[in-house]
């Protein structure tokens, strides 16, 4: 996996074995995004309404940040090359609003090359930080709790 | 990050970490530091053996020591603990640990 510092985005590729059609299922079907998104066995509830200004949502919950709430509405639907959405969060740590979420997938072979870009993040560089560097919060817990920082 | 690319100290620090009995020794003296003796006794391990993890510790500079009169004391110094955790944030990236995820997932259903 490749990043790409761009003005203020977060760019990522990396390439699945599997044809694009299997992968934009898997990043639009509730029942898949509840079974891939989640790192740490917490169920994330997903609900998508899969059509241009369709509202999307996931709530999930985390051991460091409590509830999170993801939110947004479909921006771009072009199955099996585009996915975009807005991308807010709500959760105890914070509110970031109004950044852009868009995967662009290309076939390479029989796979498939998948490019996450995160963008407008507008200044808020404390939240974009966070999302290139980690869920906020479990670092600087650890290393004050240990008497650190 | 390859492990063969980091500085001397950080080895230092992933070694002491490896050991449950260090990892014990550096979660009793969160709260404060202790005599050597006071340390000792929580373990159901020899003196020297006790000894042994310290200096250990003591040379990852996870702990530092302090001798008053015959009495050497220990104490907690959480900074190296950045390199481990700087580490573990490579593991933590929220797009880049969910892309990969995604990987996973679609490849072992393809």
């Amino acid at each position: 996996m490749r990043s790409v510092a761009a003005s203020d985005a977060i760019v990522l590729d990396i390439e699945i074995a599997a044809h694009p059609s299997r992968v934009f299922t898997a990043l639009t079907d509730p029942v898949q995004l509840a079974a891939w998104w989640s790192l740490d066995q917490e169920p994330v509830a997903w609900e998508l309404d899969l059509r241009i200004g369709g509202k999307w949502r996931a709530v999930g919950r985390d051991a460091s940040c409590g509830e999170w709430v993801l939110s947004g509405e479909i921006l771009e639907l072009d199955p099996p090359r585009a996915l975009a959405y807005s991308w807010s969060e709500h959760s105890s740590s914070k509110t970031l609003e109004g950044t852009i979420v868009r995967y662009e997938l290309t076939p390479v072979g029989s796979g498939t090359r998948l490019r996450l870009t995160h963008s407008e993040f507008r200044g808020a560089m404390a939240a974009r930080q966070e999302y290139q560097g980690g869920w906020p919060g479990i670092c600087r817990r650890l290393v004050a709790h240990l008497g650190g920082a | 990050m390859a492990s063969a690319t980091r500085a001397p100290s950080s080895v230092a620090v992933f070694r002491a970490l490896s050991d449950p009995t260090r990892r014990a020794i550096l979660d009793g003296l969160r709260t404060g530091r202790r005599p050597v003796g006071e340390i000792a006794a929580r373990f159901p391990v020899s003196r020297p053996a006790i000894s042994r993890h310290l200096r250990v510790l003591r040379r990852a500079r996870l702990v530092l020591e302090e001798r008053q009169g015959r009495v050497r004391w220990y104490a907690l110094n959480a900074e190296p603990l950045r390199d481990v955790d700087r580490w573990l944030g490579e593991y933590r990236q929220f797009w880049t640990a969910r892309l990969a995820s995604l990987k996973r997932f679609v490849e072992a259903g393809a």
